[in-house]
C-alpha cells in the first residue's frame, strides 16, 4: 500500500489503511510528542489526541508538502493546545540562570544521546519548553510564536534566552564538564 | 555572542531532527477503541469511569472482607480488652459473666427488661448469635463459590495488579501480554456464563489497565530514570477537616427479654444522628497522573443522640442505673443520675418498678484514630479535577464516652459497653480539587463511610455506624 492508497483508505475509513498510516508515522511522532511534553504519560496523550485529529481531518490534506510534515504540525498543535489549557498552572521559574557560556561541540562527551537531550527539554518549565521547541526545532519566528502562544514577542524572546541559558548550563554540567574531568 | 547562542539550538536540532521513539504498546488499540463507529462507541471517559467504579467498589468492600476475615481474632481481642471494663461493671454484669458467655453477653445488652432478673435461655441466645458465627465460618466459601459475580470483579482487579507488578519489576511487558490474554479467556468464559454484555468486561485486561493507569513502560522508565522524575509519581501531604453527620444502621433480629421482644425499631424510633467532626493529616502517593493511594492519620468522631431516653435500676446493684442504647448498655452512677432524673414512670402494666424519665439529651460519642487506605481515581485532569475514591479506613477506638446535655451543661456518664476496639470502615466518595499552583491545591471531598461489619459484639442488634463528611483541606506536593 503506497502513501496515496493509505490516504485514500483513511478517507474511506478503512481500518487497515489507518493502521498502516499509524505504523508508518507513530514512532516519528511519538519522538516529537516526547520533547513537547513534560513526561512520557502526557506524550502518549498527545500522540493519541494527535492521531485522532489526523484520522478525522485526513480529507483536508491537499498533498501540498509532505504527509509527515502535515502530521507533525498536527502533533505540535495538539501539544500547543494542551499547553494553553494547562498554562495558568505553571509559574515560570525565574531563578536567574547565568549563561554558562557557549557549548563547545567538540568537548561534549561522545555518548550524549537524543534521549539525554529530551530529558533536559522535559525538565524545562512548559512555557520555556514550548518557546524553545517552536523556535529552535520548528523554525518559527518570535512573531509567529507570540501569536501561537498568545504571548508578546518580548516574552517569547526572553523565554527563549532563559531556556537556552538553562539548557546550556545543564549540557555543560552533565555532558561537558564531566567529559573534561574524565579525559583528565 | 548571538551566534554562540545558536550553537545550543543547533545541537538540539541535530540530535532531535528525525528522532524516533517506539510508540507505546497498546496505543493503537486505544485509538481503535475511540475510532469505532459512533453507535458502538463508548466515550473513553465513560469507559474509564466504569472501570474505575469497579475498582473502587472492590476497594470499598475490602473493609468488609478484611474485618470478616479478622473476625475470630477480633473477638479474641474484644474479650481481652473488655475484661478490665467488666471488672468495673456493675455486680449485675459480674453475675452475668459467671454464666455461659453468649447468654451473659447477650443479656448485658438486653438490660431493658432485666428488672425481672431472669436470664435468657441459652438456646435462645445461641439462636441470635448463630448467624454471626455461621457467617464467620462460611465466609471463605462465601467469597470463592457463592458469589461468582464478585469473583469476576476480583479477577479483573487482580489482572490490573499483575500488570502493575510486572511493570514495576521492570520485566518485559511482551512476556506479560500472553498471560493477560489467557486471563482474558478466563474472563470471557465467566462472562458467557453470566450472559453479561458489559463493554468494560469485554476489554482485555491490558486495555483496562491502560485506561486506568497508562502504559507499563512508563512505569518502568519512571522508576529507573531518576534524572527524569515524573511529576505524577509523587508524594503529597496535607491537612483535612470535615464536619460529619454520623448515625448508624441497625441489623439483626433484636433480642428477647422475658417481658418483651426488643427489635431495632425500638431504638430507631428514639435515637437520632448527630453532627460531629473529623480531621487529620493526609498523605498521598500518586502512582501516575490518574491513580493515587490516599492515606494519613485522622481523628474522627461518630455517635448518636437520644432525646427520649429511659433509665432503669440495675437489678443487682441499687447504687447504679443503666441506660439501654442500640450500641450497648451504659452504666451511670447515682450522683450523676440525680442531676438528670425527672421522675419514676408510673406504669401500671409493668409490675417491676424502676423505670425513670430522664431530662436532657443523651449523647454517645466514639472517637477513632483512623489510617485510611483509599484509592483515588482522577476523572478530569485540569485545574479543576474530579476524582472518585473508594477503599477502607480502619480505626482504633481511642475514646468511648457518653453524657447528658442538660441546659447547656454536660453531665458525663459512662462508656458504651461491648464496643469493639477496632472499626473497619468502607469509604466511598466523589471529590473536586483545585490547583492553586503546581505544588499547592485545595479540595472538597464529600465522603461516605460505612462499617459493613457491626462494631458492637455479643448483641442481637448489630450496630453499623455510617457517616457523611465534607472534607476540605489543602495539599502540598513534595
Amino acid at each position: 500500500m503506497n502513501q496515496q492508497e493509505i490516504i485514500k483508505g483513511c478517507i474511506d475509513g478503512s481500518n487497515k489503511a489507518q493502521q498502516a498510516l499509524y505504523n508508518l508515522f507513530s514512532d516519528d511522532m511519538f519522538g516529537v510528542c516526547l520533547y513537547y511534553s513534560p513526561d512520557r504519560s502526557e506524550a502518549e496523550d498527545t500522540l493519541h489526541e494527535g492521531f485522532l485529529k489526523v484520522f478525522k481531518n485526513i480529507g483536508s490534506f491537499k498533498g501540498e508538502g509532505s504527509l509527515k510534515g502535515w502530521i507533525r504540525r498536527i502533533m505540535v498543535n495538539t501539544a500547543l493546545e494542551k499547553f494553553r489549557k494547562k498554562s495558568p498552572l505553571y509559574v515560570l521559574d525565574n531563578d536567574g540562570y547565568e549563561t554558562a557560556g557557549d557549548v563547545d561541540r567538540e568537548n561534549i562527551i561522545s555518548n550524549i544521546s537524543a534521549d539525554d537531550l529530551i530529558a533536559l527539554i522535559q525538565g524545562l518549565s512548559p512555557q520555556y519548553r514550548m518557546v524553545f521547541n517552536l523556535y529552535a526545532l520548528e523554525g518559527y519566528s518570535h512573531k509567529e510564536i507570540a501569536e501561537m502562544m498568545k504571548i508578546s514577542e518580548g516574552t517569547s524572546k526572553s523565554n527563549l534566552a532563559r531556556a537556552r541559558a538553562i539548557l546550556q548550563k545543564k549540557v555543560k554540567e552533565y555532558f561537558y564538564i564531566s567529559s573534561k574531568t574524565h579525559n583528565g | 555572542m548571538a551566534d554562540d547562542k545558536k550553537h545550543i539550538d543547533q545541537l538540539f536540532k541535530d540530535y532531535l531532527s528525525g528522532y524516533k521513539a517506539p510508540a507505546p504498546k497498546g496505543a493503537w488499540e486505544r485509538l481503535q477503541v475511540e475510532m469505532q463507529p459512533r453507535k458502538k462507541r463508548i466515550p473513553l471517559m465513560y469507559l474509564r469511569l466504569a472501570a474505575a467504579s469497579i475498582l473502587l467498589l472492590i476497594a470499598f468492600s475490602a473493609g468488609y472482607f478484611w474485618s470478616e476475615f479478622k473476625n475470630a481474632d477480633n473477638q479474641a481481642m474484644v474479650s481481652e480488652i473488655s475484661a478490665p471494663n467488666q471488672q468495673q461493671e456493675t455486680p449485675e454484669a459480674v453475675f452475668q459473666n459467671n454464666d455461659i458467655q453468649p447468654a451473659s453477653a447477650e443479656n448485658s445488652n438486653a438490660t431493658v427488661s432485666e428488672k425481672s432478673k431472669k436470664q435468657l435461655p441459652k438456646t435462645e441466645a445461641e439462636k441470635i448469635e448463630s448467624p454471626q458465627l455461621a457467617q464467620g465460618v462460611v465466609n471463605p466459601d462465601f467469597e470463592s463459590e457463592k458469589e461468582p459475580a464478585k469473583n469476576d470483579e476480583i479477577a479483573l482487579y487482580e489482572n490490573v495488579q499483575i500488570s502493575n507488578g510486572t511493570s514495576l519489576s521492570g520485566e518485559n511487558t511482551d512476556v506479560l501480554i500472553p498471560q493477560q490474554i489467557e486471563q482474558t479467556d478466563d474472563l470471557a468464559t465467566m462472562d458467557d456464563q453470566d450472559k453479561k454484555n458489559n463493554e468494560i468486561e469485554k476489554m482485555s485486561p491490558e486495555m483496562l489497565h491502560r485506561l486506568l493507569v497508562g502504559d507499563d513502560e512508563a512505569f518502568a522508565e519512571d522508576i529507573n530514570q531518576k534524572s527524569n522524575k515524573q511529576q505524577s509519581q509523587q508524594w503529597s501531604v496535607g491537612a483535612q477537616f470535615s464536619p460529619v453527620y454520623s448515625y448508624r444502621n441497625l441489623s439483626g433480629d433484636g433480642f428477647s427479654t422475658p417481658d418483651e421482644q426488643v427489635d431495632p425499631d425500638y431504638f430507631n424510633n428514639t435515637e437520632n444522628g448527630l453532627m460531629a467532626y473529623a480531621g487529620g493529616i493526609s498523605l498521598n502517593y500518586g502512582f501516575n497522573d490518574r491513580l493515587s493511594l490516599a492515606s494519613g492519620l485522622y481523628l474522627s468522631r461518630i455517635g448518636q443522640e437520644n432525646d427520649d431516653v429511659v433509665a432503669y435500676d440495675s437489678p443487682d446493684s441499687p447504687y447504679l442505673y443503666n441506660l439501654a442504647s442500640s450500641g450497648g448498655t451504659v452504666t451511670i452512677n447515682p450522683q450523676k443520675f440525680e442531676k438528670v432524673m425527672v421522675r419514676e414512670i408510673d406504669n401500671t402494666k409493668d409490675s417491676v418498678p424502676g423505670d425513670y424519665i430522664v431530662n436532657g439529651t443523651f449523647v454517645q460519642n466514639l472517637d477513632y484514630l483512623e489510617v485510611p487506605l483509599v484509592l483515588k481515581y482522577k476523572m478530569l485532569q485540569s485545574r479543576f479535577s474530579v476524582n472518585l475514591s473508594g477503599g477502607l479506613s480502619p480505626g482504633i477506638l481511642v475514646n468511648n464516652r457518653s453524657y447528658f446535655s442538660v441546659e447547656g451543661e454536660k453531665v458525663q456518664t459512662g462508656f458504651t459497653e461491648n464496643i469493639k476496639p477496632v472499626i473497619y470502615n468502607s469509604v466511598m466518595g466523589v471529590g473536586i480539587e483545585y490547583s492553586i499552583s503546581t505544588k499547592l491545591s485545595i479540595n472538597l471531598d464529600p465522603l461516605f463511610k460505612y462499617s459493613l461489619s457491626p462494631i458492637n459484639s455479643n448483641s442481637g442488634i448489630k450496630y453499623h455506624p455510617y457517616s457523611i463528611s465534607w472534607f476540605t483541606g489543602i495539599t502540598y506536593k513534595l
